[in-house]
């Protein structure tokens, strides 16, 4: 339960339905209330007047394209017209809803996203296609007052399709920040997911303070295996949530793991851990 | 206090105190240069200690004498100059033959060795040279049975232009060696500084490590709760995976020395 509320926590509505967990909305907004938590995000438009009925905020919405949302990205100039239809029209959506931010993806590094074989997107060309897509993403985004944030994910976690995305272009974090510093733009900025950094990064708390202008959202989950926020894992939280405090962070931090154990056990803990 | 005076009177014996917990942890000598190796050394024993790190042969009577073992030497070895140019071969070959013979005459375990800076050399032709030089010194490693310990080390903060800055890189140069006596020196501070995700990466790669350093991230001081790393959880890791040899501390405290290297040994007895 939360008591500081320095930290405005949100939960990640796909990992309490599209896993083990499979609640309904209702239920992840009554658990999310009740934990104290502000927001549920990454929620199916059909359910955002469901999570308003809870007083909840949506901090992130998905862009609107298909699953797997980050397979076809900015990157890619084949997909810029789909991404950038689809994005604009969540914007319209978000703009109507008060939510804060829309996600975006660089996508896979792959010609054909849904062909590895169809050769590859060099990396400096993959920032100048994304950089041109956000840009474009940022003027209508502005009149919105809607952010654009940018995900990096992990390449690295081969296990399983909910913990890694090998071939994911923006699989750097500093890649992601210089497509964002590129595009200079307050609506758009740079989904830091803790869990993904330190898996291909590391030293998230030296980067936190980096980027600190740049940062739009923030998810958690426990290193590795995108697991529970407790001491099975090796990142410890309570310190990179003091960080985003020193930074002055103002947004949102999404928890974004996969629970192993009872899952209102998994996310009080988590909760409490990041309440700093 | 009966536990206190058990450690006591291990230490003032020959061999090494048991160490608390399944890891043995030791602690670098340079992080404590102010205190004297005497102090280190006994209340290094009575915190549950197996070793001090870094140490020349003129202080391993020291260590003994409190039943702790120098862990790690150094010898001649420097951080920039190392095994990736073929030109310090002969050199480095002379200089860490006769370390690991005054190694294998203490019983001191292993020998720390360096990369070298890159200074424009290519990483491809790095690691052949590293494999190329530490070849050429594995048969003494192996019949002295001591084991050289190549370092993985951050090149972003502390150690700019080092060549061997990530595991994937070192275990190459492990593997094409082949020896059982020329590992890795896993600084796990180092590589959340530069690579992150240490957990998966000791698991998957154990079998090329013979060594630990310790620090937390980013200051390298304690390993407290100010830092992004939870220790205790990667001393665990390291435990279940049957680790046998040394994990020592490598920060430089920033409060009472004795106080912040006893918490950090509590921590990692696992």
């Amino acid at each position: 339960m939360v008591r500081n509320g320095r930290i405005r926590q949100s939960l990640a509505y796909w990992c309490l339905n599209a896993t083990a967990c499979k609640w309904d909305i209702n239920r992840i907004c009554e658990t999310a209330v009740r934990l104290g938590c502000l927001s549920i995000e990454l929620v199916p438009t059909e359910f955002w007047p469901a999570v308003r009925k809870h007083q909840l905020q949506i901090a992130v919405a998905h862009n609107g394209m298909p699953e797997p949302v980050f397979a076809k990205g900015l990157n890619n100039p084949r997909y810029h017209e789909e991404v950038i239809a689809r994005t604009r029209q969540t914007i319209d959506q978000c703009a109507d809803c008060g939510i804060p931010n829309v996600i975006a993806f660089t996508g896979y590094k792959w010609i054909d996203a849904d062909d590895p074989e169809s050769g590859e997107i060099a990396l400096a060309q993959g920032a100048e296609n994304t950089v041109k897509g956000l840009a474009e993403l940022a003027r209508y985004a502005g009149e919105k007052r809607v952010t654009v944030v940018l995900e990096q994910l992990n390449s690295r976690d081969q296990s399983d399709p909910m913990k890694g995305h090998p071939g994911y272009q923006g699989d750097d974090i500093d890649y992601c920040a210089e497509i964002v510093r590129q595009v200079g733009s307050p609506r758009v900025k740079l989904l830091f997911d803790i869990y993904h950094v330190a898996t291909m990064n590391g030293d998230v708390i030296r980067r936190l303070r980096q980027y600190r202008d740049w940062i739009g959202h923030v998810h958690t989950a426990g290193v590795p295996g995108r697991c529970e926020l407790d001491d099975q894992q090796e990142i410890h939280y309570p310190a990179v949530m003091r960080t985003l405090l020193e930074i002055g962070y103002q947004g949102y931090v999404g928890h974004e793991f996969i629970p192993t154990r009872d899952p209102v056990e998994a996310l009080a803990q988590a909760v409490e851990c990041c309440d700093v | 206090m009966i536990t206190a005076g058990l450690a006591l009177g291990q230490a003032s014996g020959p061999v090494s105190a048991a160490p608390a917990g399944r890891l043995k942890q030791s602690a670098a000598r340079w992080c404590y240069s102010k205190i004297s190796l005497d102090d280190l050394c006994r209340q290094g024993a009575e915190m549950g200690l197996s070793g001090i790190d870094l140490v020349e042969p003129d202080d391993w009577p020291t260590i003994r004498k409190y039943g702790l073992v120098p862990a790690i030497t150094q010898g001649k070895s420097s951080i920039p100059d190392g095994w990736n140019r073929k030109e310090n071969h002969d050199r480095l070959e002379n200089e860490i033959k006769d370390r690991i013979t005054r190694a294998a005459e203490a019983k001191v375990p292993n020998v720390i060795t360096f990369s070298g800076n890159r200074r424009g050399l290519s990483d491809q032709e790095g690691k052949e040279n590293c494999i190329l030089g530490l070849r050429r010194i594995k048969k003494i490693a192996e019949d002295n049975g001591v084991t050289v310990c190549l370092e993985l080390l951050n090149s972003k903060v502390n150690h700019k232009d080092y060549q061997c800055d990530h595991t994937a890189w070192g275990v190459d140069v492990i593997k094409a060696v082949d020896s059982p006596r020329v590992k890795l020196l896993y600084d796990i501070y180092h590589m959340q500084i530069m690579e992150g995700d240490i957990i998966r990466t000791i698991r998957e790669n154990i079998q090329y490590i013979a060594h630990f350093h310790t620090g937390g991230v980013p200051g390298r001081h304690e390993l407290d709760d100010t830092q992004e790393l939870q220790w205790r959880t990667v001393a665990k890791a390291i435990a279940d995976l049957n680790f046998q040899g040394y994990i020592a501390h490598e920060f430089v405290p920033t409060r009472d020395p004795m106080t912040s290297l006893r918490e950090a040994v509590t921590l990692c007895t696992v």
